[in-house]
């Protein structure tokens, strides 16, 4: 479990608090998205769950560590992988597989390990296959599949991604939404999704919506879906798919309130 | 930008040199650099150019990748023979320019210099074509172990250099998002003297540099969010170590190099 008790994050003593007074708990197999305007504190958010940042007052611990304890802060990060929106900001290595080697090569993990981890992450975000290439010849999608699997091969129990999506095509976004997804249905881990997108916060069990650094709201994604205000607050917008939705459902047809791309529309409609 | 992003790129192939560790091809490099540099004719010259010709054809990387090399130092050798050649008003000239002559033994001089260069370029290119910085950087590593008995951070600067490279086509490929960016708003990058040019450059240099220091402070984040915690402790996928055909062939090529160029 990640859980935040009752944390503040001042990134100046004299400024006012980019998050204040959270609390919230993620369990392993959950799918959390964080939805908030920008400046809200949803990527402060999620650098302190494996302790890039620690807490002004309040404690984050991660399966019963502490984020600000220096002799422990290591586990964490291990089981806790993260994945920023650039993926260009995160590949280190110059081939695929080099890349996907550097988390295990870092907790000096014996060399047989390591090559059957990264087979396993590179084959769980679909990229088998694709050892050798370099990542500036990869898709964006496929460079930000590769941030992922570089996240996977440490094993983490958590995962937490910053706006994984925002710099994707829509096919870009399905494949890595699937493979999160998937992550968190057949692997069981907890993840944490930012994100700006209504598409990716459908997927998601529950939703918390930050505004200044406060919880604004927290609730299944049909639930924010059906609370237009909220939903506008947060900077979040339904497309014209989740619009038409809206008002078929106040016309009476049966769409149910998470439907708001295309081909969830069209499906409930085919019912 | 684009001309020079490709050089020295990493060509992933499978040749009997690139499967050569890197340590021992680094040791062949140097042993080629000290032959070129003790070789007081041609004839050395002409057999370590043999050499590396040869090692070009074994390693099946296309020759446009290797003369790309070239084109950078074109330049540079194509002063080296004028400077050695050119004599103002000689008694003795091949060919008369004016009040200029081409001097037999400046010529000689140059050309020779000239072909050094060119040997060395192509020979250093061909160890980077033909060698993954991660290999590269792991082989230098290596090479440069007894160091760390002197606290050099020898682990360090090579996972430095392995990102730098890394991080070559990225910042080529911003540098040319930049200049588009600026050409769409009316910049002229090609208009004008030398110096016209270079000036026209500086509103591409800062935003890239901005961009190069913001991508730096995300990818430090990256790289702790992924427990790197320096080389300490670290353990390598590929553990590569030198088997006895590397050290034959670094032996066996490395000596024949360095004494071409000795005994020639
Ligand atoms: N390194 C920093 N130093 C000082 N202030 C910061 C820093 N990072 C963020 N802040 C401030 O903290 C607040 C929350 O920022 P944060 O990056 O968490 O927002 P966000 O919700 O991720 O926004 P976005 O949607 O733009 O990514 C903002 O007011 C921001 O200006
Ligand atoms: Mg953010």
């Amino acid at each position: 479990m990640i859980v935040f008790e009752d944390v503040t994050l001042r990134y100046r003593p004299d400024a006012a608090p980019a998050l204040d007074g959270v609390s919230l708990s993620v369990a392993p197999g959950d799918i959390v998205a964080i939805v908030g305007a920008n400046g809200s504190g949803k990527s402060t958010f999620a650098r302190l769950c494996d302790g890039l940042l620690t807490p002004s007052s309040g404690r984050v611990t991660v399966d019963g560590l502490d984020t600000s304890d220096e002799a422990t802060i290591w586990d964490v990060r291990s089981a806790v992988g993260m994945v920023f929106q650039d993926p260009d900001d995160q590949i280190v290595g110059t081939v695929v597989e080099e890349d996907c080697a550097f988390g295990p090569e870092n907790l000096g993990l014996p060399s047989d390990r390591i090559v059957e981890r990264v087979a396993e992450a590179l084959a769980t975000a679909g990229l088998t296959g694709l050892e050798r290439r370099e990542p500036h010849l990869l898709s964006e999608g496929q460079k930000q599949r590769l941030a992922i699997a570089g996240a996977l091969a440490m094993r983490p129990r958590y995962l937490v991604f910053d706006e994984p999506t925002a710099m994707l095509d829509p096919a870009g976004r399905r494949s890595v939404i699937a493979a999160i997804k998937r992550l968190a249905r057949e692997e069981g881990h907890g993840v944490l999704i930012v994100s700006h997108d209504v598409a990716d916060v459908a997927h998601a069990d529950r939703v918390v919506a930050l505004a200044a650094g406060r919880i604004a709201f927290d609730g299944t994604p049909s639930r924010l879906f059906s609370e237009p205000e909220t939903l506008h607050s947060c900077g979040l917008a339904l497309g014209e798919a989740g619009l038409l939705a809206a008002e078929l459902r106040a016309l009476g047809f049966d769409v149910p309130a998470d439907a708001v791309d295309a081909e969830s529309v069209v499906e409930a409609l085919w019912r | 930008m684009r001309a020079m992003s490709g050089i020295g790129q990493y060509v992933p192939l499978d040749s009997p040199l690139h499967r050569l560790d890197a340590a021992a091809k680094l040791g062949i490099t140097a042993a080629l650099t000290v032959g070129l540099f003790t070789a007081d004719g041609f004839a050395g010259l002409a057999l370590i150019a043999a050499a590396v010709v040869a090692a070009v054809v074994v390693s099946r990387v296309p020759a446009r990748a290797v003369t790309r090399g070239l084109r950078a130092v074109g330049l540079i050798v194509v002063f080296t023979v004028l400077a050695n050649s050119l004599r103002w008003a000689p008694s003795i000239a091949l060919v008369h320019l004016g009040p200029l002559g081409v001097d037999a033994a400046g010529l000689h001089r140059g050309l020779f210099f000239a072909v050094r260069i060119v040997v060395l370029v192509v020979g250093t290119t061909l160890l980077t074509l033909t060698t993954s910085p991660v290999q590269l950087s792991g082989g230098l590593e290596r090479v440069l172990a007894p160091l760390k008995l002197l606290h050099v951070p020898v682990g360090d600067l090579a996972m430095t250099l392995s990102i730098a490279l890394r991080f070559i086509p990225t910042t080529a490929e911003e540098a040319e998002g930049i200049v588009m960016a600026q050409q769409a708003r009316g910049a002229v990058f090609d208009k004008g003297g030398p110096v016209a040019r270079a000036r026209a450059y500086a509103p591409v240099l800062v935003p890239l540099f901005f961009q190069l220091f913001r991508r730096a402070d995300a990818l430090a984040t990256a790289m702790e969010a992924r427990c790197y915690r320096g080389t300490e402790g670290r353990t390598r996928m590929k553990e590569d170590r030198m088997g006895a055909g590397d050290w034959m062939a670094m032996i066996g090529i490395g000596a024949a190099l360095a004494l071409a160029g000795w005994f020639l």
